[in-house]
């Protein structure tokens, strides 16, 4: 029962962190439209600057939270406003192969700088954890956990508490009246987009100190972000969290009790299963909406 | 001069031409209906006017501000609010969200509890229901809503295209009557987009005939409704 309890705590401590970068992507599509195939890759640079200013800095990579979420804000909004928002009226193929042009554009981009060397960060605690009801709960997760939950309170606030967070919900439920009611598309675009990236990059923080950094490092998670956003309901951020912790919990699940390298086949079995009977998304349906 | 100037408007959808020409005005406090079948021009001609089709030729002036070529988001700054077809509602946000939505703007922003007094007097329905999603109301009650998000745009111009449109006769009068009411309350001008002649001609101050994209009649409802044209083509007499 114990190794149980742990299997579950190990997937929805991992699965905090799906859900941050997962958040990113639904919200990008939700209000723009458009499916951020580099998802994965913001993730990654959001890691390796997190690394290079952890260590130039000497300071903790959870305190830098702040000062990546500014610089991936910023990142976010100059991208969205020369390369993204040039396609926008296009169709979907040219904003499909932007945004996955760009994620091997960043992937060879840090191949070149960084090399393909897989890179680590030490921090004290690394290996300490904590003792609850015979749970470990390793130190590193627990704080990368505690961060995606905080995040994720915060956008929740964000966008159901502010003026701003109220437009942004409304543009993606019908851009039409949204524009009608005076609120500027380009502007919710912006927005939108740079919180996605920020989450992404963000999430990528959070794994930092018990991660290893390398060029390719966002591939998985960017397609796991995609499999939590599709089991959600396309644009649906509470659909999206659940699922991330769901997917989080299905992986370590599947790799403690069928095989350890069998991880990955567990979550895609699943989201196969879900396509096939439930393509509208594990929540949709369930509230009125 | 009026408060809404439209002179020789063409409009349409890529290279495709549906309104021609279109000139008309409308005064302060006036209502104003646009008449004329399916596929007249009529919505193709407002989605212009508030910025969601592009204008071709042609200004449109409003309070003395030339407002051809501003998105609609300027333009609904500008205070020229509508009540879109279809209505268009947030239908995943409560009701009382979709009110504060149509009062996003500063200006709007400022005056939003009078206005949701003004709209809760208008219609009690609205603020029963206020913490229900805008999707689980029946149609009247989207109308109503719909109607009600504008208002909180506090607009000088506001227009609806169709607000009749698949409601039941009752309701149908609820709506023309509560446009009476913002007119009178508001002390705004109205633009009415409607197929349904009869009923909008007898809350209309003036009314323009749309016909194949074309502006075709003036008048006011006295002499519209005795117009032979519109006897034969609108009124089946």
């Amino acid at each position: 029962m114990g190794t149980f309890f742990q299997t579950i705590t190990n997937g929805i401590l991992i699965g905090g962190v799906y859900a941050v970068v997962a958040t990113g992507l639904t919200l990008i599509f939700g209000v723009l439209n458009v499916a951020n195939f580099a998802q994965g890759e913001f993730m990654m640079l959001g890691m390796y600057v997190t690394l290079f200013l952890s260590r130039g800095l000497g300071v903790d990579p959870y305190l830098l939270t702040f000062l990546v979420a500014v610089i991936f804000i910023a990142f976010g909004y100059l991208v969205e406003k020369f390369l993204i928002h040039q396609t926008l009226s296009k169709p979907h193929e040219t904003q499909m192969l932007l945004t996955l042009g760009l994620a091997i554009f960043f992937r060879s981009l840090m191949m070149v700088i960084c090399g393909p060397n897989y890179q680590s960060l030490a921090v004290p605690y690394r290996l300490k954890s904590l003792l609850i009801g015979g749970v470990l709960l390793s130190y590193p997760r627990l704080l990368s956990f505690l961060v995606a939950v905080v995040l994720i309170i915060l956008l929740w606030l964000f966008l159901n508490y502010t003026e701003l967070g109220r437009a942004i919900r409304a543009s993606s439920q019908n851009s039409k009246a949204a524009t009608l009611m005076g609120i500027n598309s380009n502007w919710m675009y912006g927005i939108a987009f740079s919180i996605g990236i920020m989450l992404a990059a963000v999430g990528g923080l959070t794994l930092v100190p018990f991660y290893y950094v390398f060029p390719d490092v966002g591939v998985y998670f960017g397609l796991i972000a995609f499999v939590v956003v599709v089991l959600g309901g396309l644009g649906d951020v509470l659909g999206a969290i659940v699922s991330a912790l769901l997917i989080g919990i299905i992986e370590s699940v599947t790799a403690q009790y069928v095989a350890l390298d069998l991880s990955h086949l567990g979550v895609f079995l699943v989201f196969i299963l879900v396509l096939v009977f439930r393509p509208q998304g594990l929540l949709r349906g369930r509230r009125s909406s | 001069m009026s408060l809404f100037e439209v002179c020789n408007l063409s409009a349409g959808y890529g290279d495709l031409t549906i309104v021609w020409d279109a000139s008309f005005s409308i005064d302060d406090n006036e209502i104003v209906v646009l008449l004329g079948s399916n596929g007249a021009g009529k919505t193709t001609l407002i989605e212009t006017i508030v910025g969601l089709n592009k204008v071709k030729s042609g200004k449109m002036i409003f309070n003395g501000v030339e407002l051809q070529g501003k998105d609609a988001a300027a333009i609904a700054e500008a205070g020229i609010t509508l009540v879109p077809q279809g209505r268009e509602l947030f239908a995943g946000m409560s009701v009382l969200e979709n009110l504060y939505l149509g009062s996003y703007l500063k200006g709007p922003r400022s005056k939003r509890a009078d206005s949701l007094e003004f709209v809760f007097s208008l219609f009690p329905k609205l603020q029963e229901r206020s913490q229900q999603k805008a999707g689980s109301l029946s149609g009247g009650e989207q109308q109503m809503l719909a109607i009600g998000r504008a208002i909180m745009s506090d607009p000088k111009l506001l227009v609806l295209d169709e607000p009749s449109l698949g409601l039941a006769p009752l309701i149908v009068d609820t709506v023309f009557q509560s446009i009476l009411q913002v007119r009178q309350e508001k002390k705004i001008s109205i633009l009415l987009v409607e197929q349904n002649l009869k009923k909008a001609l007898s809350v209309a101050d003036r009314g323009y005939v749309v016909e194949s994209g074309r502006i075709v009649l003036e008048g006011n409802p006295k002499e519209l409704l005795a117009n032979e044209h519109v006897k034969k083509a609108y009124l089946g007499a």
